[in-house]
């Protein structure tokens, strides 16, 4: 019997020394396995007249994943000095832009295109950018930690800090479930944001009042907004004369207010198709007709994110109407049934500014779940 | 697609319960769709000739198809292949694309005797309203969604042509001609075509239906072409503008042919 404990005892000490052996050295990462893994589903709250949204199935929305997707968006630790968080160029109060024609990366480098208003992202099925090179959000949040005039970081050095951030390593486990600190990666850092960018909905403008929540107050809209509503759907009835707009052509989308179009909106004047400064879809595609061609983002909180256009070039939403009433630059793919001299008097261009101003939400803007967790 | 698949399921069932061997036979129907204007393959950005003389040129052609189904023939029921589909011909802006038909493939349709196919241009009324933005992701009406639901109509557009007509008759085009931008979409628009044809399925086999839109039949009824110089003509998208509406949906029988 002794023989027999003393055996066992031997292989129980042998099977240690072997195990510790394994034992993982602090490289090897961090067990986590002792915090608790319980995530709580987020249901969303799709507003009336709302599109579903596109959830990826590998990444449905979790209090813990929206939450650590906040600080990320947030948290400079995603640049190369940590100078430059997807926050500096996507701020709350400039509708997720930051009010510049061209946004400062790390160093103050800049690059060639505006940032964009980042709202009902998550119903958007058309590809993100001005161009729409990425397909959907997580795909889309790669792209600025390594693009050299916005982050300029790798995702393998974002990784080890991420990984050795104390905060963090529980903040992933809380989310994703991961069971050692090495499982940090990008595909989930990138799923996080999204996560945190699809509960970006704004539904509460006053347009959203008059025709989603169908608020009974006649007077909501003013005559002069109501009158702008009718230039931007072309809903004249037929009264001879009447001004047509024709922007929901392009910036409808029920209440997403894009028609994620990609078009030549005129804006640059080109010799011929091949001199864009700026090719935009026509340099993802190769075809001569979709240069100069960007996508036609939503005009939700227009008022919020000027300057406007993907290169920033207008200061003031007066100046984007004049442009669209003189007609712009025609080009051979300038679709000209819109884009046109429109002829508006000064009285519909009045008109149109108020009702782009109806499309404001600030409690969209000021709401306390989307702002900086830092602060 | 849902009643094909009601017809199966209850075809397995029936299988299952008698004798063994007994499985509904299917086949499989290829559907392609080529664009053409007045014949010729249909290259977006290009130069065609109007029927009064003048040049035209198109930049975006689609529409959605619907409740498309084969007309059984004798003992053959009906069979729905697809309830929506969406055909799109703006992107064809080489001579290789346009010759290219968009082809749809259903699988698994019960075999037998047919006379024809039929189906709608646009969508149809039960699924014509915003909430059809919450189907699958994958469903044509979601998929096209933002780019096709006119919300102030509450409806979707049913076809998009837009395009370019040489107003000044100069043989080119620039700011001074005539853009037009046709979008009907209205229940009362949706329009049923019908292309009589003998098909027969046979177990196993796959059955290739070519269709042909040509576009310029859309703007000709009984020989005229409409006036695309008037600018009263150049868009569909206030309520009175349905008389043209009406007009460009219903030339879709002669537009759509069987190659
Ligand atoms: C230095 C400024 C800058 C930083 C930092 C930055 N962005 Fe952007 N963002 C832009 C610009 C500029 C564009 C448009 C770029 C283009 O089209 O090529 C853009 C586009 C986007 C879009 C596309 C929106 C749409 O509707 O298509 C999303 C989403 C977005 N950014 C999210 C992020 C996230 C997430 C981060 C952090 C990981 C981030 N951005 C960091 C400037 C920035
Ligand atoms: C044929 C499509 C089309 C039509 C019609 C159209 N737009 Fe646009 N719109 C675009 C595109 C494309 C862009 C982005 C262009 C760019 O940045 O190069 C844009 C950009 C804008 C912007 C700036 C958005 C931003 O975030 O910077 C505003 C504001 C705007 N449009 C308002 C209007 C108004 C008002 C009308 C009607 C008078 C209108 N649009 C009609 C396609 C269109």
């Amino acid at each position: 019997m002794k023989k027999l404990t003393f055996l066992a005892l031997l292989a129980l000490v042998g099977m240690f020394a072997c195990k510790d052996d394994d034992n993982p050295k602090p490289s090897d990462g961090v067990d986590l396995t002792n915090i608790a893994y319980n995530p709580t589903p987020h249901e969303l709250v799709i507003p009336p007249g709302f599109p579903s949204m596109n959830i990826p199935a590998d990444n449905p929305l979790t209090e813990q994943g929206i939450d650590l997707g906040r600080r990320l968006f947030y948290d400079p630790i995603l640049s190369k000095d940590s100078t430059v968080s997807c926050g500096s160029c996507h701020g709350p109060a400039g509708n997720f832009t930051d009010n510049k024609a061209l946004s400062p990366g790390v160093g103050g480098l800049l690059g060639t295109r505006s940032s964009m208003a980042i709202i009902n992202s998550g119903f958007l099925s058309k590809g993100m950018f001005w161009d729409g090179r990425a397909p959907h959000l997580e795909a889309q949040a790669l792209g600025p930690v390594e693009n050299p005039v916005e982050m300029a970081e790798k995702w393998d050095d974002v990784e080890v800090k991420l990984r050795n951030h104390a905060d963090y390593r529980t903040r992933f486990r809380k989310a994703f479930g991961i069971e050692n600190s090495n499982e940090i990666t990008r595909d989930l850092a990138t799923r996080a944001i999204a996560q945190f960018e699809r509960t970006l909905i704004s539904a509460n403008s006053k347009y959203d009042r008059k025709k989603y929540q169908l608020d009974p107050d006649p007077f909501l809209f003013s005559d002069l907004e109501t009158d702008g509503l009718k230039i931007y759907f072309d809903d004249q009835f037929g009264a001879p004369g009447a001004p047509v707009g024709h922007c929901a052509h392009c910036h409808d989308g029920g209440p997403l207010l894009t028609s994620e179009r990609y078009e030549n909106n005129a804006i640059t004047e080109v010799a011929s198709l091949a001199d864009f400064p700026d090719k935009g879809l026509g340099a993802l595609t190769g075809k001569l007709t979709d240069n100069g061609k960007f996508k036609a983002p939503s005009l939700r909180n227009i008022a919020l994110s000027a300057p406007y256009m993907h290169d920033g070039r207008f200061q003031t939403l007066e100046q984007v109407i004049e442009h669209y009433s003189s007609g712009g630059h025609y080009a051979d793919n300038v679709i000209t049934g819109s884009i046109t001299n429109l002829n508006l008097s000064a009285y519909d261009k009045q008109a149109l500014l108020a009702f782009l101003n109806t499309l404001t939400d600030t409690t969209f803007v000021n709401n306390p779940a989307f702002q900086n967790p830092f602060h | 697609m849902k009643k094909l698949l009601l017809f199966l399921l209850v075809g397995i069932t029936v299988a299952s319960c008698g004798d063994d061997d007994m499985k509904t036979p299917v086949a499989s129907v290829h559907l392609n769709m080529r664009a053409v204007y007045d014949g010729q393959p249909l290259v977006m950005y290009q130069a065609y000739t109007y029927p009064d003389g003048s040049l035209v040129r198109f930049q975006t052609f689609n529409f959605f198809i619907s409740n498309i189904t084969l007309l059984g023939e004798g003992d053959t029921p009906d069979a729905e292949l697809s309830e929506v589909e969406f055909a799109d011909f703006s992107n064809n802006t080489t001579l290789a694309e346009a010759e290219t038909p968009q082809a749809w493939h259903f699988e698994e349709v019960p075999t037998g005797t047919y006379r024809g196919i039929q189906l709608n241009i646009g969508v149809p009324a039960s699924l014509n309203n915003a909430d059809a933005g919450n189907l699958d992701a994958d469903h044509p009406l979601r998929q096209h969604f933002t780019t096709h639901f006119w919300s102030d109509w509450k409806s979707f557009i049913f076809v998009k042509s837009e395009g370019i007509y040489d107003l000044d008759g100069n043989g080119e085009f620039n700011g001074s001609d005539q853009g037009f931008e046709h979008h009907p979409g209205k229940d009362e628009a949706l329009t049923q075509v019908t292309k009589l044809m003998p098909i027969t399925l046979a177990e196993g086999g796959t059955f290739d239906l070519n269709l042909v839109a040509d576009l310029l039949k859309i703007y000709v009824k009984n020989g005229d072409a409409l006036d695309l110089s008037d600018p009263e003509n150049s868009n569909v998208q206030q309520a009175s503008d349905l008389p043209l509406m009406l007009y460009l949906m219903g030339n879709w029988e002669q537009a759509l042919s069987v190659e």
